[in-house]
Order: structure tokens, then sequence, then C-alpha cells
């Protein structure tokens, strides 16, 4: 947990050193009027506190001793539901809700350790059809689409 | 009077009622389901608000809101696991009391303290938000940027872990509301030259991604921890009405301390539980007992943290500034039905404000009438498999997160969001400042541009305003306790 407390406190370092360098290029330097401080004083303001923050944060992780008592649980199984839940999302955007969320559910399921396959896929397919038939014919709301099949 | 009746008018819809059933029954169930919550109850109704009218969806969400918080008491109850965190305290006795057979009764404590808590929560919020909301007219940008910059440290300052890590949080927050179009000038700021960040973020799928998904992903790693009820007796009983009377000083104790501590912003129902406990280990005269199954114990946890409903409403509805995640996630909604907390709400849309209180009040009914049916149905429920449960969750905070405007980029931010959600919350970072910095960042940033305009560009505008100079003096206080702590700490440690 302590690498993982220093790369997150690193990484933040560099990325808000990174976009508050940005916040001094020329596409920021536009005409204001009145006494308007101009599109760069917010985040500008916001990056050097997050700058000096970030710093402070590294700074304490480097220190942090490894703290054994804590456990994070599974974690294989924390990373397996975090890849299929992200790509589930993500496929949704290619191949439409009910195509992604057919294999997403089931293999999530599956992650999580449920075994019990004929109930799992009966689910699998009918809880994202429902949800789908409830939203685009009872709420007229369009999920995202497939490239195949019009609505579905 | 006729504000009553325009209310009673808004309220005596069939679709206000049904929505407030259905949103009490589901957030008591949401609520017994440990890993679910009060914030993923209202993701996952989220959707669904879209096509309900805003009265509707304003009677969903405070049923859910009102009544997720107690059905987490009933898992502490029967299975030592709280189903939301703010129900932490009651497993210390509630759990003790089922296991010498008396489930049925530890549940009728829960329901009525909490019933109590609520109750007592929602007079104060119908004195005070109306009130606060009135003289919030008379704040100028100053004053208001002042509140929501204390607001953002109360926050930081009162999550779980460091302030330094909340404070970071809320500037995180705070700057991905610059992303997009700066309406003063017109210029469109970090958008890395792709056109779908030229819209900017919004705050749904941000929301959704460090609350649920993250929480979803992170339970993955503990699926399989908790364990069924054994028989203890479930079922519902109401203690004796003497026993009740009886221990009015710990219920107004509780029932106070959870309204006050709701009314500050960021700190929740769980920090309430806590304090109020502490409150009963000290004051209540079966102090000793505590810990063993004493009733006192369920008052202090469950009356505080019903409190905490109304408490929290106060400055959502008074001033648009969430006190909790719950009603983060309710101003969102009441944002997008077009409905403006604060002195809008107040001023041109009383009847609204009315029926929001009154939905409160019938939340609280339907609170009590759901933990007298249906003690032994949900103990039954809290036999589903979690991995089905989770899945479930999974595709609702997606849908939740695209129908808001259809765009395929909140599906991404969402993603993306979750995944940082894990990785900060593995690395102790609290993800609730985050979010209210995006919730509060456009106000904050809009109000300190107008009031430098107004002063000309002078900083002494803001310093001088009568209203915000003590919000700075109290902010000031707030950075600066922690920071002689410290100094105080390494002084002490060299020392030894």
């Amino acid at each position: 947990m302590r690498t993982l407390e220093i790369t997150i406190a690193g990484t933040l370092l560099l990325a808000g050193a990174g976009l508050f360098v940005m916040t001094f290029s020329p596409s920021f330097d536009v005409p204001t009027f009145g006494g308007d401080v101009g599109p760069a004083f917010a985040p500008r303001g916001y990056l050097a506190v997050w700058v000096a923050l970030a710093g402070i944060t590294l700074m304490q992780a480097l220190r942090l001793e490894n703290d054994k008592s804590r456990d994070p649980g599974n974690i294989t199984r924390l990373i397996g539901a975090s890849i299929i839940g992200a790509m589930t999302g993500i496929a949704m955007l290619w191949v439409g809700f009910v195509f992604a969320a057919i294999p997403g559910f089931f293999f999530f399921c599956y992650v999580l350790g449920y075994r019990r396959m004929v109930t799992l896929a009966i689910i699998s397919v009918a809880a994202p059809l429902v949800i789908w038939t409830l939203f685009t014919f009872g709420f007229e709301l369009l999920l995202p689409r497939s490239p195949w099949f019009g609505r579905l | 009077m006729e504000l009553i009746l325009q209310a009673i008018q808004q309220f005596a819809r069939p679709e206000v009622a049904i929505a407030l059933v259905i949103g009490g029954l589901w957030g008591t169930l949401a609520g017994v389901l440990p890993g679910i919550g009060t914030v993923a109850a209202l993701i996952i109704a989220l959707p669904f608000t879209f096509a309900m009218t805003t009265e509707a969806s304003m009677a969903l969400f405070l049923s859910i809101y009102v009544t997720s918080v107690y059905g987490g008491s009933i898992s502490a109850i029967l299975i030592n696991t709280p189903g939301t965190p703010q129900s932490a305290a009651t497993v210390l006795d509630g759990y003790p009391m089922a296991q010498a057979g008396k489930a049925d009764l530890a549940i009728g404590w829960a329901t009525i303290a909490s019933f109590v808590g609520g109750s007592f929560s929602l007079i104060i919020l119908i004195a005070a938000a109306p009130a606060l909301a009135r003289v919030s007219v008379s704040f100028g940008p100053p004053a208001i940027f002042a509140i929501v910059l204390f607001a953002l440290t109360c926050i930081a300052w009162l999550s779980e872990g460091s302030m330094v890590k909340g404070l970071l949080g809320g500037m995180i927050g705070l700057w991905l509301t610059t992303i997009g179009p700066d309406n003063y000038t017109g210029m469109t700021r970090f958008h890395f030259d792709t056109q779908i960040l030229r819209g900017g973020l919004t705050l749904i799928p941000i929301l959704i991604g460090l609350f649920a998904l993250s929480e979803v992903f992170l339970r993955a790693a503990n699926v399989g921890a908790t364990t069924p009820p054994s028989k203890m007796n479930v079922g519902f009983r109401l203690p004796a009405v003497g026993d009740m009377i009886g221990r009015w000083k710990e219920f107004l104790r509780a029932c106070s301390l959870g309204t006050f501590i709701g009314i500050l912003p960021g700190t929740g129902a769980m920090a309430a539980t806590f304090v109020s406990y502490t409150a009963a280990k000290r004051y209540s005269p079966n102090r000793d007992k505590l810990g063993t199954g004493e009733p006192d114990g369920l008052i202090a946890s469950e009356a505080s943290n019903n409190a905490v409903t109304g408490g929290a409403l106060i400055p959502t509805l008074a001033l648009g500034i969430p006190g909790d995640g719950g009603t983060l996630v309710l101003l969102g909604v009441m944002t997008i039905k077009g409905v403006t907390p604060g002195f809008d709400l107040v001023n041109n849309n009383p009847h609204v404000l009315t029926a929001a209180f009154m939905m409160v009040l019938f939340a609280n009914i339907i609170m009590f009438g759901s933990g007298m049916v249906s003690a032994r149905l949900l103990e039954r429920l809290l036999r589903l498999p979690e991995p089905l449960l989770m899945g479930l969750i999974l595709l609702f905070s997606l849908v939740g997160s695209f129908v808001v405007r259809g765009n395929p980029l909140d599906l991404i931010v969402c993603v993306l969001a979750g995944v940082a959600g894990v990785l900060l919350r593995l690395a102790r970072y609290p993800v609730a400042p985050i979010v209210i910095g995006v919730a509060l960042g456009f106000i904050f940033e809009a109000k300190l541009r107008q009031g430098l305009i107004a002063s000309r560009g002078s900083i002494v505008g803001f310093l001088t305003d009568p209203i915000a100079m003590p919000i700075f003096a109290l902010t000031a206080v707030i950075i600066i306790i922690p920071i002689i702590r410290a100094i105080r700490g390494r002084k002490s440690t060299a020392d030894t």
C-alpha cells in the first residue's frame, strides 16, 4: 500500500505541475473586461494549491511505514472486477448496452465467485434485456445502441 | 394555509404517492443489503427519474434518502454487519440483543429511534430552512464564495483520512469544473485538442464513478465476508411505552446531536452516530451496560443517524450546499429537474419546499411501516447472492451515467472515475471532497469572478464584506488548528 500511496502522490504532483504550466500557454491569454481576472486565474489557483498539497502528500507517503495490518482483501478479484466493469462500460459505446451488458454481467458475477452457471446465464441475459426494455419502451430513454439492430 | 393546500395538491398526485412508497421500500431494502448504502441506492434510482415529474422524482429521492439510513440497522442487528456505514454503532448493542433472542425488540427499538430522530430533524428543517434561505438573499458574491470555501474546508477536515488528502481531493474536484467553456470569455479550457472535452464535464458521471462504481469494485475484494443470520427471534416488537418515555433524555440528546452534525457540510451520519454513542457512554444512566445489548445504545445510534437526514437537508434546500453524499445526489437531481435550491426555492416555489417537508414526513412514516411489516422478509433478502447484487449495481450505475445527457463522454468519465476511485480509496484518499469540489466548483469560480468584477479586481471587497469576513476567519481557524496540532505533536515527540 505504501508503494501505491507514493505512486499516486507522485502522479498527482506531476499531473498538477503539468497542468499548472499549461495555464501559462498563449491559449489562456485572452482579453478580459472590467475587473475580471481571466480564464486562467481560477484553475491556476486550484493547481498551485494542488501541487503544494500533492508535494506534502508525497513527503508523507515517503515517510510512511508499510502497514501490514491493512488487508485490502482479494486483490486479484478486485483487479478482475475493475477491468470487467470498465470494459463493459466502454464496450457499450461500440456494441450497445445489451450486447456489452450480457457478457459483462456474466463475467463480473463469475469473477466475484458466483458459480451456479445456469442461473447466472439466465440472469445475465434477462437482466440487461429487462433494463433495456424498461428504459427504451417504458421511459422512452435510449441506452447506447449497437450498430446492427436499430434501438437494441 | 394556502401554501399548504398548494403543497397538498402537488403531493396528492398518484405518481408522487407511488414514488414515495417505492422509494421507501427500495431505500429500506438497499439499507439492509450490505454494500449498497444511501448513495448507491439513490444512484440506482437516478435513471428512472428522467421519465418522472419533478415532484415524483423529489418524492422518490427523499424517501430513499430517509429510509436507507434506517435499513442499515436491520442487517446490523441480524448479521452483525451494518448495511450502511451510518449504522456501524448499531452493531454494538443490536447484535448482542439479537443473540440473546430479542432481535424483534432490537428492531423495534431501532425503528422507533429512527422515527423519532427523523421526525425531530424534520421539525428543525421546517423551522430553519426557509429562514436561512430568506437571509441568503442578502449574501453577495463574496459571502457565497466564503460559504463555499468554508464548506469545502469542512469536508476536507472531517472526511476520513488526512486533511491534506481531503483538501487535495477538493482541489482536483474544483479543477475538473474548469474543463470546457469559460462563461466569461468564451474560451475553452483544458480540452487537450479533443472534441469531446469541449463541452465540459458534469457532476453525475463523476459522482456515480467515484461513489458507486468504485464501491462495487472494492466490494469485489471482500465478497463473502458476511454471514447469514442464525435463529434469533426475527420479527418486530415495540418496546413498552414506559420504557420509551423513561429514556426521553437519550432520545433528545441523540436527536439534537444528529441534527446539529447533519447541518455541518460533509460530516454525515457516521460521524453523528459515533459522537452520539460516545455521549451516551458518558451520560447515559445505563452507560455500564452499553455494548451488551442496551437499548440506550440503539437510541444513541439510530436516533442520531436518522436525525442527520433533516439536518443535512437544511443547507441543501436553503443554500444549495450539500450536507452529505446523499444530499449531493439529491441536489444533482433537483438541478437537472430545474429546481434551484436556496432563495429561489423558498420565495418563488414555496409550495415545492412545503411539499418536500411533507415528503420527508411521509417517508418517515413509510420507514416505520416497512420496519413493522417486513423484518422477516428483509432477513430472507439478506441471503441473496452478493455477486448478483453487485452486478446489477454495476449495470444501473452505467445506465445512470449515460441517460443524463445521452453523451458517450459521460460513460467514459464514469468508468475512469470508478477506476480512479478504487486507486484513491486504496491509497486512503477520501473521494467525497472530489465530488463536492465538482458540485460547488462552478458557483465557486463564478462568485469569485463576479466579486472581483464588482470590486474592479480588488480582493479588498472580499475581506471587508461583513458576512464573508467571519466565515473566512472560521475557515482559517479550521485550516490552522491541524497545523498547530501537528507542530505540537512533533515537538512532544522530539522532547521524548
